[in-house]
């Protein structure tokens, strides 16, 4: 608190900041939506990427941040605001995922590349190669069991974060986990992947 | 390392390559962002139009129900508002055909009676149609009463008898500004002898009167405006009609000679088919049935247009009954 002169100044608190900036998100402020979108489109960009890909990452970042102002008048506020975010757009990707998994079998189809890469190539390549298997392993999951993975092991997220994220109990959380891992095990072994 | 820990190890380094592969920044997150706002501002302005949709569908829906409201409790609300909304539709509708054509605007004009030959009332007289003051009973009540020879037959009696409004001093309007109001009335032209029609009759002004629309019939505004467009009639024809209407009405035995003589004087007066069914009335209340049938007949046939015609037909059926 400053005083300058007779006026006493306080200064805005950074939590009554963003009930404000909240606030006019709700009431349909382009520019705080805007600010609102800068501070967290990068997680949810990833988050995005790893459920989805890159393909329809970018459309879910663009439908999780237009249906914040609604969404936002239903949060109690309780835990953190990007958790709440990731909610959402974990939310959102369960309309997305049927369009991404096809558009990548498509891809797949189509796709010259080699099924499997020499030792000899870079590094680079392998990567992208297990990473690419990897998503097409989580293709073959039901959607709980790919959010649950994603979040705790791509995303490396507690089990608290992600409860609160998907919304459901962290014992639930963990036995999701253990039977997506059961299954992109299986997945991966089909695919011969050494 | 055994199958497990080696799928394991695979699944860690999978999961650490997608992680790597996916973590990296977008190279156009402005792009996204740019997007996200003009749905923004597309979303919100479709919200705000649904909006005004909706408070423009409750404000019809509750004016229809607070003005059916009114109309329901107060009955006579209804001919009043559409007296009050006659006269703007028929300035609208006149409006409309001046800027069609001027031809058709002439046609609209109403021929004016020649005002030495039958304005021999001092007061002149017109009459309306009887099915028009029947219909609107609420008309013949706003006239003076002096002016207004209503022939009611006593309660029970065989059908019912027309009202001759005999309008004050009122000058004859000569211009007709609604198309549907000049043929709601029987007019000097029509008075005229006419040639015969398709049906191979001579046309009378009560065909005109006939085929009106109903809804010009159920307005107040009609009786007053049909009585200026209505041709004079002769004082001493209006005489004997009131003359024999007066015994008529008190059932006296005369009335019949009454009415003969005033058909005699005035044979294509505009009050004859109205003293024709007069006078089949009192044929009937005389007894002398088969006359009365043959006075009957006509109106039942429809030579009168719809003028009488139903009293006409019940009345015929009582007499078949009768015999």
């Amino acid at each position: 608190m400053t005083t300058l002169g007779n006026i006493v100044v306080t200064a805005v608190e950074p939590a009554a900041s963003l009930d404000f900036a909240l606030a006019q998100v709700c009431e349909g402020d382009r520019a705080a939506l805007g600010q609102i979108y800068d501070q967290h489109h990068t997680a949810v960009r990833m988050l995005a990427r790893r459920l989805l890909g890159a393909e329809a990452a970018e459309d879910l970042v663009h439908d999780t941040f237009l249906s914040l102002p609604k969404a936002l008048r239903r949060w109690n506020g309780q835990g953190a605001l990007r958790s709440f975010i990731l909610g959402v757009a974990v939310n959102h990707a369960r309309h997305h995922v049927r369009g991404a998994v096809r558009r990548r079998l498509a891809m797949a189809r189509y796709a010259d590349e080699p099924q499997s890469s020499p030792r000899s190539q870079e590094e680079a390549s392998e990567q992208r190669r297990l990473a690419a298997l990897l998503m097409q392993a989580l293709d073959q999951l039901s959607f709980q069991h790919r959010a649950t993975f994603v979040l705790c092991e791509v995303e490396e997220r507690a089990s608290p974060e992600v409860a609160q994220i998907l919304g459901i109990p962290e014992a639930t959380v963990r036995t999701r986990l253990h039977h997506a891992r059961q299954k992109l095990r299986a997945a991966l072994q089909k695919a011969g992947v050494r | 390392m055994n199958g497990a820990d080696q799928h394991d190890d695979l699944l860690r380094r999978a999961t650490a390559a997608l992680r790597d592969e996916t973590g990296a920044e977008h190279p156009r997150p402005s792009a996204t962002r740019a997007r996200l706002l003009e749905s923004a501002a597309r979303q919100s302005m479709s919200t705000r139009s649904t909006g005004r949709r909706w408070l423009r569908w409750l404000f019809g829906v509750g004016s229809v129900f607070v003005v059916g409201t009114a109309l329901a409790r107060v009955p006579e609300y209804g001919p009043l508002l559409l007296a009050a909304l006659r006269p703007a539709a028929d300035a609208g509708e006149a409006a409309a055909r001046r800027v069609r054509s001027a031809p058709a605007k002439k046609k609209t004009k109403q021929v004016k009676p020649a005002p030495s030959r039958l304005a021999l009332d001092a007061a002149g007289t017109k009459a309306t149609t009887p099915e028009l003051a029947e219909v609107d009973p609420a008309a013949a009540v706003a006239a003076p009463a002096d002016l207004v020879i209503a022939t009611s037959p006593e309660p029970g009696s065989l059908g019912t008898l027309g009202t001759v409004a005999a309008a004050g001093v009122q000058p004859v309007p000569p211009v007709e500004s609604s198309r549907t109001a000049h043929a709601s009335r029987p007019s000097l032209k029509a008075h005229a002898p006419q040639p015969a029609s398709s049906s191979g009759r001579a046309a009378t002004p009560w065909d005109h009167a006939a085929h009106a629309p109903v809804t010009d019939e159920s307005s107040p505004r009609v009786a007053s405006e049909t009585a200026p467009s209505a041709p004079p009639i002769a004082a001493a024809e209006l005489e004997l009609f009131r003359r024999a209407e007066r015994l008529h009405r008190a059932a006296d035995p005369r009335a019949l000679e009454a009415w003969d003589a005033y058909l005699r004087l005035a044979e294509h007066g505009v009050l004859v088919p109205e003293a024709r069914y007069n006078r089949a009335l009192c044929l009937m209340r005389l007894g002398r049935k088969l006359e009365a049938k043959a006075a009957l007949t006509p109106f039942a046939r429809g030579v009168y247009g719809s003028y009488r015609r139903q009293e006409a037909e019940s009345l015929l059926e009582a007499l078949r009954s009768s015999f």
